[in-house]
């Protein structure tokens, strides 16, 4: 395979990284290629952050290696490294006007001044903050802080970009509206990009590729809708939106589908395509809410449905969460789009009853 | 805080208060310019004792060398407790940090009399084993001062060094800044304000420093402080009320600096107006 993949940017071979007894990462290997935006996420304490420190070079390793472009930075101090990092405080220097800041990595490399300038005026305009130059941190609102520091991580034209948290010192309206930006941005200048968030969210919205850390250890690697439409574990489909999970067992094994059986229903579980599980296994059906339709009167299909009775309703405007209470107890979010203002919606202890198609179930194996 | 009118019982405890605080203080800088040769009888105002301070050798010449000592002992002061504090903020969890962080400041509840006592037996038995210092004078008050203001100063550093956001330090770094560069342009500018009111703490505690001062002095090292004592014990001149309103002038003055810088470097790193 020496002709097909191009080598990649950043590459994370076999790394374990421990503190005292604790390993904060696990064996990570990963791979990213050049010019891609790439999404570390996971709750607090699943080794996102250290992962990140060992790229910038704040962290060494316990084992294993990180390559840049090739060449094995792991014992490279971060000041000799090609790599910048945006950090989640920004970390401006409070002393220095926002061009000097711009200016400080460019200062380091010690090169001419005329270059300098045109450097940090081009990173300015770039983040559209060219009349702020002259200005101080603290003379600046939160969105323009954060351009500030994006430039001043730019300046360098590093290999590597880090995003720590890229939008955790912002407030929700202003998230939305700079994660695109900073995504523009990001694709205008063409850097390879990796960030760390616990938001899925934001992950989504701006990564290529994300990948769900748990406890140090990267449980699946894939494109937003990947992940979301095809988890491969009950952690990845419960942390990335919301999501029903059938306790089931394997009945019958088939090419075209097969058929699983849940205390939870009265009915059959039907799921496309075979299952990497022998007849009388235990696995999880996962189905998103989205995919379950809710009507008054019985389905047609035989398959994959349920008779409950309506437990809690979340209005959110353009959408409602139903929440179904099933004889067994167990509860089914299901979720409609509020298309007709004069509806006759479902109310509270309504009977209703939910199905779904074989093509929106996963199996969840661990 | 609220702002609301003093109940009368608040007001003239305030006033009892100040009273007992400043009459002292504002008796000797009215009797300073008193032109009685009497400290407590008053008869007329004149700068009198003002010219007789300036006329007076011994005073100046005292004056002198505590201003020199005092500037010394602050400025080494200051190096040697920035040192101290950036050990105990930013080197981490080493083994004795805790013996070490209490000893930095362990002067500031010594009793002076026993820092003054042990400083001598040391200079004492370094010079009858070592030969150095041969005799005591302003380099061992410099040495003993630099001691206490050492602590002094940690303290203030300390506490400024721990409100700075590790990673303003970490994204100098990781702009190609090794660590040495790093301290000199980000770390010491951001924390020059305290590096400003440590050196002006430390240089109004070398000024008035007597205790201490009188233990490791030598002949010919007579401090401004000794010298006012020594003269107050032969009875008291209105010329010690003339240069205690200049030393209290001169401390109100170094304070309201200290004050000034401390605003300024509160206003420079706080939040102001977040959208």
């Amino acid at each position: 395979m020496s002709d097909a993949a191009p080598s990649p940017m950043l590459e994370i071979r076999n790394v374990t990284k421990r503190f005292g007894q604790l390993s904060a990462v696990k064996n990570v290997s990963l791979s990213i290629s050049k010019g891609e935006i790439f999404a570390l996420l996971g709750g607090s304490g699943c080794g996102k952050t250290t992962l990140l420190r060992m790229m910038s070079g704040f962290e060494t390793p316990s084992e294993g290696a990180i390559l840049i472009d090739g060449e094995d930075v792991s014992q490279v101090p971060p000041y000799k490294r090609q790599v910048n990092m945006m950090f989640q405080s920004y970390a401006l220097f409070p002393h220095m006007t926002v061009e000097q800041n711009v200016a400080f990595g460019l200062k380091q490399d010690k090169l001419p001044k005329a270059e300098i300038d045109a450097q940090v005026e081009g990173m300015l305009k770039l983040v559209h903050m060219t009349e702020y130059a002259k200005r101080k941190p603290n003379q600046l609102s939160g969105g323009q802080r954060q351009r500030v520091a994006l430039a001043r991580s730019l300046a360098k034209k590093p290999k590597v970009l880090l995003l720590d948290e890229p939008m955790g010192a912002l407030d929700k309206k202003l998230r939305g509206q700079m994660q695109l930006e900073l995504v523009d941005i990001i694709e205008s200048v063409g850097v390879t990009c990796v960030m760390v968030t616990h938001d899925q969210e934001e992950a989504m919205t701006m990564a290529n590729r994300v990948s769900i850390m748990h406890l140090g250890e990267i449980m699946q690697v894939g494109s937003p809708s990947e992940i979301y439409e095809f988890p491969n574990s009950r952690h990845t489909a419960e942390f990335i939106g919301s999501v029903n999970i059938f306790d089931a067992t394997v009945q019958h094994v088939g090419t075209e589908s097969s058929q699983l059986s849940s205390e939870d229903l009265d009915c059959v579980l039907q799921v496309e395509g075979g299952i990497n599980a022998l007849e009388g296994a235990h696995v999880g059906v996962a189905v998103r809410p989205e995919k379950i339709y809710m009507s008054r009167s019985k389905p047609e299909q035989g398959e994959n449905w349920a008779l409950g009775k309506v437990h809690d309703i979340a209005y959110l405007g353009g959408h409602s969460v139903y929440h179904v209470r099933l004889p067994s107890g167990k509860v089914v979010m299901a979720t409609t789009t509020n298309v007709d203002r004069h509806e006759q919606r479902l109310t509270w202890e309504d009977d209703v009853y939910l199905y779904w198609s074989a093509s929106s179930s996963v199996v969840l194996y661990q | 805080m609220q702002t609301g009118k003093l109940s009368t019982w608040s007001k003239s405890f305030l006033s009892v208060g100040f009273f007992f605080l400043y009459a002292p203080i504002l008796i000797l800088v009215i009797f300073s310019f008193n032109k009685s040769d009497l400290v407590t009888v008053w008869a007329g105002f004149s700068f009198k004792w003002y010219g007789e301070l300036f006329r007076d050798p011994q005073m100046l010449g005292a004056a002198w060398i505590s201003l020199k000592i005092a500037v010394l002992a602050a400025s080494a002061a200051v190096v040697l407790g920035t040192m101290a504090s950036i050990v105990m903020v930013r080197m981490g969890d080493f083994k004795g940090k805790t013996a070490f962080t209490s000893m930095i400041t362990a002067p500031l509840v010594m009793p002076e009399v026993i820092t003054g006592l042990s400083l001598l037996l040391l200079f004492v038995a370094m010079g009858q084993s070592l030969g150095w210092p041969g005799e005591r004078g302003m380099l061992t008050i410099w040495i003993a001062h630099v001691t206490f203001c050492t602590a002094f100063v940690a303290v203030v550093i300390t506490s400024r060094l721990q409100e700075l956001d590790d990673s303003i330090e970490e994204a100098a770094q990781d702009l190609g800044a090794p660590p040495w560069k790093v301290f000199f342009l980000v770390t010491l500018p951001i924390i020059a304000p305290a590096l400003m009111s440590g050196w002006l703490l430390a240089f109004t505690l070398s000024l008035d420093d007597l205790v201490i001062a009188s233990f490791v002095s030598g002949p010919g090292s007579t401090t401004l402080p000794m010298a006012v004592f020594s003269s107050v014990r032969m009875g008291i001149s209105p010329q010690i009320n003339a240069l205690a309103t200049l030393v209290i002038l001169a401390a109100t003055i170094a304070v309201f600096i200290a004050w000034w810088f401390a605003q300024r470097s509160l206003k420079s790193t706080t939040v102001v107006g977040d959208d």
